[in-house]
Order: C-alpha cells, then sequence, then structure tokens
C-alpha cells in the first residue's frame, strides 16, 4: 500500500485549514456535549492532544458554514461559533507600561469586542456564500448594520464596508498597543454591547432571526489575572444571543470576575472534561482505531473509503456504538498490531541463546549471593516452565526465599501447574523480570507491542496513540517490512523511539519546560533503579505518593504539580493501599506510561513509592546533589544488596 | 527608506578603528569574549541597559521606565558617540537602543559584535549546547508588538540557531503560527565549518511535523540577513504585517531590531527573552564593527 508519509507526521489539529468540514473524526462523546443546543457558558478541558482544538475547529462557524457542506439545517444559525485562540504574549503586553490595571481592563474589553465583532461578520458572510438555505449572498449585499454608527460616527453599514472598517480600526489599536506613549489611542467600542448590537442587527432579518454567537476562547488559563476576571464577567452573563465560554488544558482556578461576583460551575458554566467524557464512554479504543485507520485512509488517498464515511458522519455516531462494529475495528488493530502474552515472550526468550546465557549467569550469581550448593543446571532441566525460569534470578535473591524450596515449586510448577509459582509469584513477578531480562536490550523490549498495549502506554491521549503507531510505520519502513502485522520487534523499538521522542518535547512545555524534563527523567531513573533491584520485591513502581514530611507542601512545589498534570506529566490517580496505612495520600502521582520505554519499567499502573515532602523537593527542584542525596535515601528503603547493585548506594 | 549596512572585521579591537570617545551601550558580561567587548571603551563611558521581562522595562544605567519610554531614557546620548555592543546586549536591549537613536534622529548605528571561539557544550562531546537557562517564555517588546492571533499578520521569519526548544515552544504556544507563511532561516556559512550542522540537525523534527519554507543568510553579515527579511516584506500583501524572531545568531538579531525599527507598521517581534547562561562560550574570535545608515 502506498501512503504519503508526511501526512501521517501531522498529528495536530493546527497544521489542519480553520474549515475541518470532512476532516473532523466525530468522538464517541459527541452527542454529549451538545454544544449546539446550549443556552449557559461551558468550561471545556482536555489535555494537550486529547483533540480539543479539532473539536472546537468543527463548531467554529468556518466549519459550521463552509463551502464544502452540501446541506447546512435551518437552525445551524442557532449556534455560530467562534473558536479564539488568544495570543498571549500580545495580551501580556496590554499590562504594565505605566498603565493602570483598571484602564487596560477598558483596553482589553474593547480588544475582545474589536475581535469578535469582527469574527461575526465574518460568520454572516460565511454564511451567505455557504448552502444555507435562507440567506445568500443578494441578502447580504442588501444587508443593513445601523448600530455600529451608534459607536463610531463615521461607521458604514454595509457589511462588507464595516468589516473593512473594523479591520482597519485593530491595525489602528495594534499599533496604538505597540506604541502606546508615542500614538493617539484610537476610538475603540466597548466589548459587550458592541458585539450585542450588531447581532441585534443581523437578527432583525428573518433567516437569521434565532442567531446565537458562541465565543471559545482559548488559552484562556495564560491570560493577565485581569483578563481572566474581565472574561469570567462575561462568561457569568453569557445567555443566548452572546454566550461567552473557556476552553482550558486545566480546570478552573480563577473563578473572580472584574465585578464583586465569582463564577462557578454549577450555576454560571457547564464543566466538560474531555478526558473524563472519552473515558466514560469507555469507546478510547475503539476511536482510536478508527482515527488510526482513518488516516491510514487518507494517507493512502482513499478519500471516499467506508471508515471515513462512517467516523465523519454526525448522523452515524450510533452504528458506531454496535458491539460488533467496535469488536472489528479493534480486532483488525489488533492484528496490525500485534501482541505477545508474557508467557510467549518467556518461551521466545529461552530460544535466544544470548538471552538464555544472561539469564543462567543471573541465576548463577544469586545462588552464589545466597551461598546455596545449588547450581543452574538443578534449575534448567528439561521440561521446566519458562515462564517461572525468568523469575528465578529475583526469587532467588529474596532472603525469605530458600532456594532449595524454589527449585522444589518449580519442580512442582513444570510438572502440573501447581504451587507458588501458580498461585502468585508469576503473577506478581513474571512482567518485572522480563523487563530485566531484557534491559541489555534496552531498546526492544517486546512487552511495548500490541494495540491494547498501545493503548495503555497512550493513556486516553490520542495524540499520543497516533505518535506510537505512526513510529511504528516509520519503523518498519526503515526494515523494509512495510506491510502489516508489524513485527513485536518493530513496535517495541517504536515505542521507545516515540517514548525518547516525547521526553525531548517536555522542554517546550511552558514555564517550567526543562524543570519538567529534569523531573521526568529523574523520576524515570529512580523507578528504573528500584525496578532493576536484584531481588524485585517492589517490581513495576511507577507512581509516587508524598505522605510525609516535617511541613505541608508549599507554593511552588504545589504549582509545579499543577504544571505537570496540566502537561500531562504526571496521571493523578486516586490511591491504592499505602504501605505504611497512614497518613495522607489521597493522590498517587502516575508517572505518564508513554514514558515507560524510555527508562524501560512497567505501563501498568500497579505499585507506588511513598516520598516525603521534602524528598519531592529535591526530586523536582534539587541541584544533582541533592538529587543524588535522594537518591541514596531512597536506596536505604532497598535491602543493601540491592542499593551496593544499583550504584544508588554511593559512600 | 534606503538602509546600508558596512563592516569592518579583525582579530582585535584595534582592527575596528573605534573612535577614543565612544559610548558603549552593554549588556551582561557573561564570558571572555564579552569582557573583552566591553574592554573597548572607558569604564567610564560604559552604560548597562537591561529589560525587564516582567513589567517590559528599561533599564539605563540607573534609570528605569517603562522600554516604551526608551528614547527618552537616551535622550541624553549623542547618537553619534554610541556604539552598541551587541555581543552582551540581550535582544531586547538591542531593539530598544536601537529603535530610541533613531526615533531620537540618528542616521547612523554603530554596532560592536565579537564572534566567540567555541560555544558551551552540555558536556564535552555532547551535540546540546549550554548557552540559555530555561527560557522565561515569549513576551512582547514594546515598540514591536504583534498580534499574531490577527489576520492581518501574515507572514513571520525565524533565525534559528543551537536551541531548537526555542523554536518548538513558539509552535507549540502559538499555533496560529501554523497558518502564517513562515519561514525558516539557518545562519549558513556558519562562523565556523560544521557549525550549521549543529543548528540544522536539532530542527528536523519541527521540520518534519510543520509546513514551514527554509532559507539562508550568512550567520555573521547583518545586511544578508536584512535582504532575508526584505524578500519577506516585499511579498506582503496590502495592510499586511509580518512577524521576525531573532532567536538565532546575533548578527541576524541586529538585522532584526533594525528592520523593525525602520518598518515599525509592519513588523513585530516575537522574542523568548533567555536567560543567557554564564560562561556560553570560550574564546575570542572575529571581532566585527557594523555601520548601519538609514536614510529616508
Amino acid at each position: 500500500m502506498q501512503i504519503n508519509a508526511s501526512m501521517l507526521a501531522r498529528t495536530r489539529a493546527e497544521e489542519h485549514e480553520a474549515d475541518v468540514w470532512g476532516e473532523f473524526f466525530i468522538p464517541p462523546y459527541f452527542d454529549r456535549l451538545a454544544l449546539t443546543t446550549a443556552t449557559k457558558a461551558v468550561y471545556i478541558t482536555g489535555k494537550r492532544g486529547c483533540g480539543k482544538t479539532m473539536l472546537l475547529k468543527y463548531f467554529d462557524y468556518r466549519t459550521a458554514f463552509s463551502k464544502r457542506r452540501s446541506e447546512i439545517p435551518v437552525d445551524a444559525v442557532g449556534h455560530v461559533g467562534v473558536y479564539w485562540r488568544v495570543d498571549t504574549q500580545f495580551c501580556s503586553s496590554l499590562h504594565h507600561r505605566g498603565i493602570e490595571d483598571e484602564d487596560w481592563s477598558v483596553v482589553f474589553e474593547s480588544y475582545f469586542g474589536l475581535v469578535i465583532a469582527t469574527e461575526l461578520l465574518h460568520a454572516a458572510k460565511a454564511i451567505a456564500d455557504s448552502s444555507f438555505p435562507t440567506f445568500n449572498t443578494d441578502d447580504l449585499a442588501d444587508l443593513v448594520l445601523p448600530s455600529a454608527a451608534d459607536f463610531f460616527e463615521n461607521a458604514p453599514s454595509g457589511l462588507t464596508e464595516l468589516l473593512k472598517f473594523l479591520e482597519s480600526l485593530r491595525r489602528k489599536f495594534t499599533t496604538w498597543v505597540s506604541n502606546v506613549r508615542s500614538v493617539e489611542r484610537p476610538i475603540l467600542p466597548p466589548g459587550r454591547d458592541f458585539i450585542l448590537s450588531l447581532i441585534g442587527d443581523l437578527r432583525a432579518i428573518p433567516a437569521l432571526a434565532t442567531l446565537s454567537v458562541f465565543v471559545y476562547v482559548d488559552e484562556i488559563e495564560n491570560l493577565v489575572p485581569y483578563q481572566r476576571h474581565v472574561l469570567n464577567a462575561f462568561l457569568k452573563h453569557s445567555q443566548r444571543p452572546l454566550i461567552i465560554s473557556f476552553t482550558s488544558k486545566e480546570h478552573p482556578s480563577n473563578n473572580q470576575t472584574s465585578g464583586a461576583e465569582s463564577i462557578n460551575a454549577t450555576h454560571d458554566y457547564r464543566l466538560v472534561d474531555l478526558d473524563n467524557y472519552l473515558e466514560l464512554t469507555a469507546a478510547a479504543m475503539p476511536f482510536f482505531a478508527e482515527v488510526f485507520l482513518g488516516n491510514l485512509d487518507i494517507a493512502a488517498e482513499r478519500f471516499d473509503s467506508d471508515l471515513l464515511d462512517v467516523v465523519r458522519s454526525q448522523s452515524r455516531l450510533v452504528e458506531r456504538q454496535e458491539p460488533r462494529y467496535q469488536k472489528d475495528v479493534v480486532a483488525n488493530m489488533r492484528k496490525r498490531f500485534p501482541a505477545l502474552t508474557d508467557k510467549q515472550i518467556a518461551v521466545n526468550a529461552l530460544l535466544v541463546p544470548t538471552l538464555k546465557d544472561h539469564l543462567q549467569r543471573r541465576i548463577s550469581k544469586a545462588l552464589k549471593d545466597r551461598r546455596s550448593n545449588l547450581e543452574v543446571d538443578d534449575f534448567m532441566f528439561e521440561g521446566a516452565a519458562p515462564e517461572a525460569l525468568v523469575t528465578l534470578p529475583a526469587l532467588l535473591n529474596r532472603e525469605t526465599l530458600v532456594p532449595e524450596n524454589v527449585l522444589m515449586e518449580l519442580v512442582a510448577f513444570s510438572k502440573d501447574r501447581k504451587g507458588s509459582f501458580a498461585s502468585t509469584w508469576i503473577h506478581n513477578n513474571l512482567f518485572g523480570a522480563i523487563l530485566e531480562l531484557y534491559r541489555p536490550y534496552a531498546r526492544e523490549c517486546p512487552l511495548y507491542a500490541g494495540f491494547d498495549t498501545l493503548c495503555t502506554m497512550s493513556n486516553n491521549n490520542l495524540r499520543n496513540f497516533l505518535i506510537l503507531c505512526y513510529q511504528t510505520l516509520e519503523v518498519a519502513e526503515l526494515r523494509d517490512q512495510t506491510e502489516p502485522p508489524y513485527s513485536v520487534d518493530i513496535q517495541c523499538r517504536a515505542a521507545y523511539d516515540a517514548s525518547e521522542q516525547l521526553i525531548k518535547e517536555i522542554r517546550t512545555f511552558g514555564r517550567f519546560g526543562e524543570q519538567l524534563r529534569v523531573f521526568v527523567l529523574r523520576l524515570g531513573s529512580i523507578f528504573r533503579a528500584l525496578q532493576a533491584s536484584p531481588a524485585m520485591s517492589e517490581p513495576e513502581q511507577n507512581q509516587f505518593t508524598i505522605n510525609s514530611g516535617s511541613r505541608a507542601l508549599q507554593g511552588a512545589e504545589l504549582s509545579f504539580i499543577a504544571e505537570a498534570l496540566r502537561y500531562g506529566i504526571l496521571v493523578e490517580q486516586l490511591a491504592t493501599k499505602s504501605k505504611s496505612g497512614v497518613g495522607q495520600d489521597i493522590v498517587d502521582y502516575q508517572l505518564n506510561p508513554i514514558y515507560a520505554p524510555y527508562f524501560q519499567i512497567s505501563y501498568r499502573r500497579k505499585r507506588k513509592l511513598e516520598i516525603s515532602v521534602e524528598q519531592f523537593h529535591m526530586l523536582t527542584m534539587g541541584n544533582e546533589n541533592e538529587y543524588r542525596d535522594l537518591a541514596r535515601g531512597i536506596a536505604r528503603q532497598l535491602s543493601d544488596v540491592d542499593a551496593l547493585q544499583l550504584g544508588l548506594s554511593l559512600s | 527608506m534606503k538602509i546600508n549596512f558596512f563592516s569592518t572585521s579583525g582579530d582585535s579591537a584595534a582592527d575596528l578603528n573605534l573612535p577614543e570617545n565612544l559610548i558603549l551601550l552593554h549588556g551582561e558580561r557573561l564570558d571572555e569574549r564579552g569582557e573583552s567587548a566591553c574592554g573597548c571603551a572607558h569604564e567610564d563611558s560604559q552604560v548597562r541597559l537591561t529589560f525587564g521581562v516582567d513589567d517590559m522595562s528599561l533599564t539605563v544605567g540607573s534609570e528605569t521606565k517603562s522600554s516604551d519610554l526608551a528614547s527618552t531614557l537616551l535622550a541624553g546620548y549623542d547618537w553619534r558617540d554610541v556604539f552598541l555592543e551587541a555581543t552582551t546586549l540581550g535582544f531586547a536591549e538591542l531593539f530598544c537602543a536601537a529603535n530610541a537613536l533613531l526615533a531620537n534622529g540618528a542616521n547612523t548605528l554603530n554596532i560592536i559584535y565579537v564572534e566567540p571561539g567555541e560555544y558551551t557544550r552540555v558536556s564535552s562531546g555532547a551535540d546540546r549546547f549550554a548557552l540559555s537557562e530555561p527560557t522565561r517564555g515569549y513576551v512582547a517588546i514594546p515598540n514591536a508588538i504583534v498580534d499574531l492571533s490577527s489576520d492581518e499578520v501574515e507572514a513571520g521569519v525565524f533565525f534559528l540557531g543551537f536551541e531548537p526548544e526555542r523554536l518548538d515552544r513558539a509552535l507549540e504556544e502559538y499555533q496560529m503560527i501554523a497558518n502564517k507563511d513562515v519561514k525558516l532561516v539557518f545562519g549558513i556559512p556558519a562562523y565556523h565549518p560544521g557549525w550549521e550542522l549543529d543548528a540544522i540537525i536539532p530542527h528536523l523534527p519541527a521540520l518534519q511535523q510543520h509546513k514551514l519554507q527554509l532559507d539562508y543568510c550568512s550567520a555573521n553579515d547583518p545586511e544578508a540577513a536584512f535582504e532575508c527579511l526584505e524578500r519577506t516584506r516585499k511579498a506582503l500583501g496590502s495592510d499586511k504585517r509580518m512577524f521576525v524572531a531573532p532567536i538565532g545568531p546575533k548578527p541576524c538579531g541586529i538585522a532584526s531590531a533594525i528592520f523593525a525599527s525602520v518598518y515599525p507598521e509592519q513588523v513585530g517581534l516575537l522574542y523568548d527573552h533567555p536567560r543567557r547562561r554564564q560562561k556560553r562560550s570560550s574564546g575570542v574570535d572575529r571581532w566585527h564593527r557594523f555601520t548601519v545608515t538609514v536614510n529616508t
């Protein structure tokens, strides 16, 4: 199959034009959104890569009244969406510079009015140019907007002329903002009232009588506080025909308005958490499969494929919820991205001479360390179960287990699949043991393969999932094996590469970017070291909880956690059981499983590391020496043998 | 508007024919070349400039005002005597000074720049450089502010250096850039053969992911960088603007500062104000004196 790989490299919404009609894959939670029928504001949150921008582009008037849309219902004007991604560096220039916030506040309101009014006129033009049945270009030519003259003496009343007038005013405004001390401030419209007046003019036409404007302001969290308060006030007083909603990577934090009131989720807006919506539908897997397969069709220029038609049609959402359809689409992906069971991996590993030698050496060393009279050959008998053999280095390193008993259990298990291996040892240790077995082959551990695994590592994040898939295609092409199914080797190499690439990308995550990257490297290294402990008494640690210390978390630490959560570096989880059984560890923080392949740690949510506030401080803000001290501290939780072998116990 | 660039280069300050009575506007001396460059003026003729990122202020010597008032702050300096020491000045200070001097009637700007022997790497033999502390993010510079969310801004030019995260962050935080006509400019030829690869290779992932055009101009030639910017400006539609992001070699920053000063109606700046690291380079290589004349 010939595909255009460059089309696949673009996993981001901003690479698409503003009009995404016919390109948007309807997500499974689409009907729950109910944005077009809303009567109050919404606060849409979603982590980076969840599909938020593409969704908002879909609801923007450029798509809703796309020229490519053949039929547009008359009630479409009931939701004229305006997606406004603010330029935060421009907005932050409306601050300081010898002007009080109170005055800037008025300026910002006007700026908002100017931007949205211009968009509204563009929207009217788009409606006229589209297949919308009752308002066409002739109607547009006849359109009169008399109220603009109430705000500007010389404002024209025709749409095209008024649009030019407002665009020119916006240019003057930008020039004034750039040179506030040397250029005279232009006369600006009051924000909300100006927009409402124009909406009123448009509503005077029968075909547009129900017109309502829904503004979605993106990047709200990065505005200067007074700007946030202005917009909060707009949101609070939102009702048809003008509703101001927000979109953000994080949940609402600044609720103050420019007046004495504040906004809250019950009365003023409906919180729409896209990540949560996807989780609730339990349809993330089939949806991710559809997006990948759909993009594959696009890259192969099969633009009219059945799949593309199904996933792009709002009306066919019900079909996609049928279990049989979902089963088929998931099966298709499982076939392309096959996985091996842990047991199969163990069987295969022992057929590879270097891996078998490595295992034998580690078993020998464990026996020697335990001063046992047994030899490795005693364990490697004919018929010994590979899934049990692989766990032996860890088990034999445990002081609590007697090597002779372990051998007895191995014999029993290999014979009739009974005993400790059957009940807990394999279940608890095989995954970690495989990670250790493959550690010398860092980049290709077969645990990181299979469609289900890709979904788990993506942690419900569409973009991360697509990066994993496309990286697989790239590795497959390099290895000249372009046709699916993609071998496990290819997939796990791709997982490592994608993970490495995403760790590099952390640097660009806002003001704490570099600090967050260093944090991930430190945390991942600690989890790797703990995982690599010879006795593997706590395998698969990839979460931490902060449940001790002589003080509470402080401002900078809390901001850091908030930032890490916001960019999806950490995943907040309700606490798993605490070892200590005391403390206030109600939250566990899991290192995003997308980073697991880079550190060769588990992507499954299993065990956690309990740390103190002070240790967390060192982990996030400490210099290299302090971090090394921390590593030593954590090493003390391991047995001496483990710590020594890990190089954590530096004298 | 006629802009001309004249340059004199040499192995030391003595080769630049600097006048005795020059007033040197400089920034923080972070490395050997910075120390050497500032040494070409008497201590009492050196004036330190600092741009305050948090409040967009400018400090000249001991006086601080909003950088909107840079021309007032520099009104007491005769532009004929002033030299801008671009090795130590950060880009924001360089722009504020150049823009203020031109606003105060200057028709000639004198600029000194000293190339380093070597830029400091993260560790010996590493492919990454340790030039900046984590960046504070893109913050506007008064007198060259641009609203990227407006369709009026239709093009942009990034001058790129060794730090790919600076471009990545701009593309991440200002996603509206993706819909504009954006050009990435690498300094080729670089100061030394081979350095161009240090700039290009780390930017390859961004080139793969985004629809961006490529261009080249000599890393140590402000005139070439200015011409590169002119090509974009001349292609702008009527009433349209462009932005320039000078996150690469300083000579390209010099060109950007002058370009934004002479075309304020059409050009805005996008800049991330990195805290430059102490000892970010070692050694002193070529010395340059750039003289720029601006005739309306």
